[in-house]
C-alpha cells in the first residue's frame, strides 16, 4: 500500500485518513531495518526521534492544526547536514561522535513544516568523491545492483531513494553529489542555483561551490521541496532574496529552445548513454521543443578548473577540524602522549583523516602555498570567469541545455578508488554547473542493455529552477522511466 | 640532475609496478611527469607540515606520483591566455553583505563546550602553545 511514494501520494494518504504518519514512518523503520544492512544507505537511524516526530504530526492532524504538505512526511539527511542533537559525522572518522548544538537551516524549515526525520545518509568523507566508497564507515550498494556503486557523493540519499528506504532526501552538490548518484539510482535531484538554498549547517567542502538540494521520486517533488527550502538566511550571506516559485504544469513544450552543447557529445561519452540521451533528445522534439545546438568551448578546461578551486577551498575548510573545539582527537585517549598544540593538531589530522581527504588537503595547501597560488588557484578563477561566460552566452540564445550526466553508467564497487583521476574525470559534464553557479538536475531517461540506470540533465540559467523543473516534467510525464524501481 | 633523474626513474618503476599497476607506457609518462615538474618528496612534505598532517614514507610516495599525475593533467589551462581575464571568485554578483555584530549563541555556551575533549567551567582547555 506504500510502496515507492512519492511526497502528493503520500500526502494524500495522510489527508484521506487512509494511513497515519506514524504507520508511514514505521514502514521505512521496518524497510530499513529489513533491507539497508545489504544497501548500506544509512549511517543513522533515529527511530525513537522519527517516532515522536510522526506522533506529534498526527497530533496535529487530528486537531486540524495540519502544517502542510510535508507534514508527516518521512526523509533522510545527507550526513554533512548538522541536525540538532542527532549525531553528525560527514561519514569521517574526524567527527565520529559530534553532536551539533543547532540544526541547519534546510533542517529548521522542514522540521517546522512537519516532516520527519528518519535518519543520516551515507556519503563519501567530507562529500568528497564520486562513489561514496570514501564513507569512513562503510559502502553502500546500488539498489538496481548491489556489485555496483550508487555514485557520489550523496550516494547514501539516492541509494535510499531507489531502496524505498524514505520519501525523499537532502543532498549536497559541489562538482555533482546530486547528479551523478540521482543519474546512477534512477531517481531526480536539483542543484539549485549558487545562493538559492542557505547552506548554514552544511558542513563546508567547497564554499565557492556548495548548494544543498532535494533528491526524491519524481520531479513534482523536488518543486514542492525547493518551495520550502529556499531563500535568504540571515546565516549565509550568499543567499539572495529572489523568491522561488513553481511553473505552472504545462503538456507541451511548444516555443521552447532546448541546447546541445556539442562537446558534452564529443570522445569519452559512452555508446549506450549516447544512445539514451540522443533518444531522450528525440522525445523533446515530439514534445514540441526546437532542438538547437550550442557550443561551450571551455569545456576541457572544467575539470582541472574545479578541482584546483575545490580542493583549495576544502584545504581551507578543513582545517577546523583541528582535535580542539570537537569531534575526534587524541586528547581523548589517554594513551597518547602529546606535548604540545602543534602535536594536538598533527596527530588528531593524520590519524582521523581518510586518504581521499589528506590528498585533497594536501594537495589543496600545496597550490595555495607562496609561489604557487598564481599559477594554480588564481588562474582557475580566470578560467572560472571564461566558463561562466560560456554558460551565459548559450543560456541567452535557448531556455535550457540536455547533457548527459555522466560519461557511463554506474561502475563497479573498488574499479576505480586506486587512481583518483579517473575518478576525477568522471565529473566532466557535473562540475562545470557549479563553477557557473546555474542551476541544474537530474532525472532518469533510461537503462542500459544490463538494467543499469541512466540520468539526463537539465542545465538552465541562475535562478531559473522553475523553468528547467517544468521541462522535465514534461519529459517524465510522457516517459514514465522513474516509475521504474529495483527488485529487491 | 643525472643523480635526480634517476632516483625518479627508481621511484616510477616502483610506483608503476606497486601502486598504480599501470602499463608500461604510462609508468615511462609518470617518469617524465615527475622530472619536467620536478615536484620532489620535499614539496610533500612541506606542503602536509603547512596542512598539519603527517604521513608515512608509503604515503609520501604514493602521493608524489598521484600528484604528479593530477598536476600535469591540471597543466592543460597553460594553453589558455589568461593575462587580461579577471578572476572570480562569486557568481552572483554579490558584494560586501553585512549584518549586525550580536551575539545570539550565549544560551547555547555549554552545548557547544560539550563537544570539545577536554573543558572546565564553560571553557575549553588546550595544551601548551610552546
Amino acid at each position: 500500500m506504500f510502496s515507492n511514494l512519492t511526497i502528493s501520494q503520500a500526502a494524500d494518504l495522510l489527508a484521506s485518513g487512509k494511513a497515519t504518519s506514524l504507520d508511514l514512518t514505521n514502514y521505512y523503520l521496518n524497510r530499513i531495518e529489513k533491507l539497508d544492512p545489504e544497501i548500506g544507505a544509512y549511517l543513522l537511524v533515529t527511530q525513537e526521534y522519527a517516532r515522536e516526530k510522526a506522533t506529534a504530526s498526527d497530533e496535529r492532524r487530528k486537531t486540524g492544526k495540519s502544517l502542510g504538505i510535508l507534514d508527516g512526511i518521512p526523509f533522510g539527511v545527507k550526513d554533512v547536514i548538522s541536525t540538532k542533537d542527532i549525531e553528525t559525522t560527514a561519514a569521517s572518522l574526524v567527527l565520529k561522535g559530534y553532536v551539533p548544538p543547532y540544526s541547519a537551516t534546510v533542517i529548521t524549515k522542514l522540521e517546522a513544516a512537519g516532516a520527519v526525520i528518519l535518519g543520516k545518509l551515507n556519503c563519501d568523507e567530507f562529500a568528497m568523491g564520486s562513489s561514496t566508497e570514501n564513507s569512513a564507515y562503510k559502502i553502500t550498494k546500488n539498489p538496481w545492483d548491489t556489485t555496483k556503486v550508487p555514485g557520489g557523493s550523496s550516494g547514501g540519499s539516492a541509494a535510499a531513494l531507489a531502496a524505498d528506504l524514505c520519501v525523499f532526501a537532502l543532498g549536497t552538490d559541489t562538482g555533482g553529489s546530486i547528479r551523478q548518484p540521482a543519474s546512477f539510482c534512477s531517481v531526480t535531484g536539483i542543484k539549485p542555483t549558487y545562493g538559492r538554498v542557505s547552506r548554514f549547517g552544511a558542513l563546508p567542502y567547497g564554499s565557492s561551490l556548495d548548494q544543498i538540494g532535494p533528491m526524491a521520486k519524481n520531479i513534482a517533488d523536488l518543486g514542492i521541496l525547493l518551495e520550502v527550502m529556499a531563500g535568504y538566511d540571515i546565516n549565509d550571506a550568499t543567499t539572495v532574496k529572489h523568491e522561488f516559485v513553481r511553473d505552472s504544469e504545462t503538456q507541451n513544450l511548444n516555443g521552447i529552445k532546448l541546447g546541445l552543447p556539442k562537446e558534452y557529445f564529443a570522445q569519452g561519452l559512452e555508446p549506450e548513454v549516447k544512445k539514451i540521451i540522443d533518444a531522450a533528445v528525440t522525445k523533446y522534439k515530439e514534445l514540441g521543443a526546437e532542438i538547437v545546438p550550442v557550443s561551450l568551448p571551455h569545456t576541457r578546461y572544467a575539470i582541472p578548473t574545479y578541482y584546483l578551486i575545490a580542493m583549495a577551498e576544502m584545504s581551507s575548510n578543513l582545517a577546523r577540524y583541528d582535535g580542539i573545539h570537537y569531534g575526534a582527537s587524541v586528547l581523548r585517549d589517554k594513551q597518547e602522549q602529546v606535548t604540545s598544540l602543534l602535536d594536538v593538531y598533527t596527530k588528531t589530522r593524520s590519524q582521523f583523516f581518510g586518504a581521499e581527504a589528506k590528498r585533497k588537503i594536501i594537495l589543496g595547501t600545496f597550490e595555495l602555498s607562496a609561489g604557487y597560488y598564481d599559477a594554480y588557484y588564481k588562474k582557475a578563477q580566470q578560467v572560472r570567469t571564461l566558463i561562466k561566460k560560456d554558460f551565459d552566452d548559450a543560456l541567452e540564445k535557448v531556455d535550457a541545455l540536455i547533457t548527459p550526466v555522466s560519461p557511463f553508467p554506474p561502475f563497479g564497487i573498488g574499479e576505480k578508488k586506486s587512481d583518483p583521476l579517473s575518478m576525477y574525470l568522471a565529473d566532466i559534464y557535473t562540475v562545470p554547473a557549479n563553477l557557473a553557479g546555474v542551476c541544474a538536475l537530474s532525472l532518469p531517461a533510461g537503462f542500459t542493455h544490463d538494467g543499469l540506470p541512466v540520468g539526463m540533465q537539465i542545465i538552465g540559467a541562475r535562478f531559473n529552477e522553475g523553468k528547467i523543473l517544468s521541462i522535465a516534467d514534461v519529459y517524465e510525464k510522457a516517459t514514465q522511466w522513474h516509475s521504474r524501481f529495483p527488485e529487491l | 640532475m643525472r643523480f635526480a633523474f634517476g632516483l625518479y626513474i627508481v621511484l616510477g618503476i616502483a610506483i608503476f609496478y606497486n601502486v598504480f599497476r599501470l602499463s608500461l607506457i604510462s609508468g615511462i609518462i609518470l617518469v617524465i611527469n615527475l622530472y619536467l615538474m620536478s615536484l620532489s618528496i620535499t614539496d610533500i612534505e612541506y606542503a602536509a607540515t603547512l596542512a598539519r598532517i603527517s604521513l608515512t614514507e608509503e604515503e609520501k610516495s604514493l602521493y608524489l606520483g598521484q600528484f604528479a599525475t593530477i598536476l600535469t593533467y591540471f597543466d592543460v589551462l597553460s594553453e589558455l591566455d589568461v593575462a587580461s581575464v579577471e578572476p572570480i571568485y562569486q557568481v552572483t554578483g554579490q558584494e560586501n553583505v553585512y549584518r549586525e555584530d550580536e551575539v545570539v549563541n550565549a544560551s547555547r555556551q555549554k552545548d557547544m563546550v560539550a563537544n570539545a575533549p577536554v573543558s572546565d567551567k564553560g571553557s575549553i582547555q588546550v595544551p601548551s602553545v610552546m
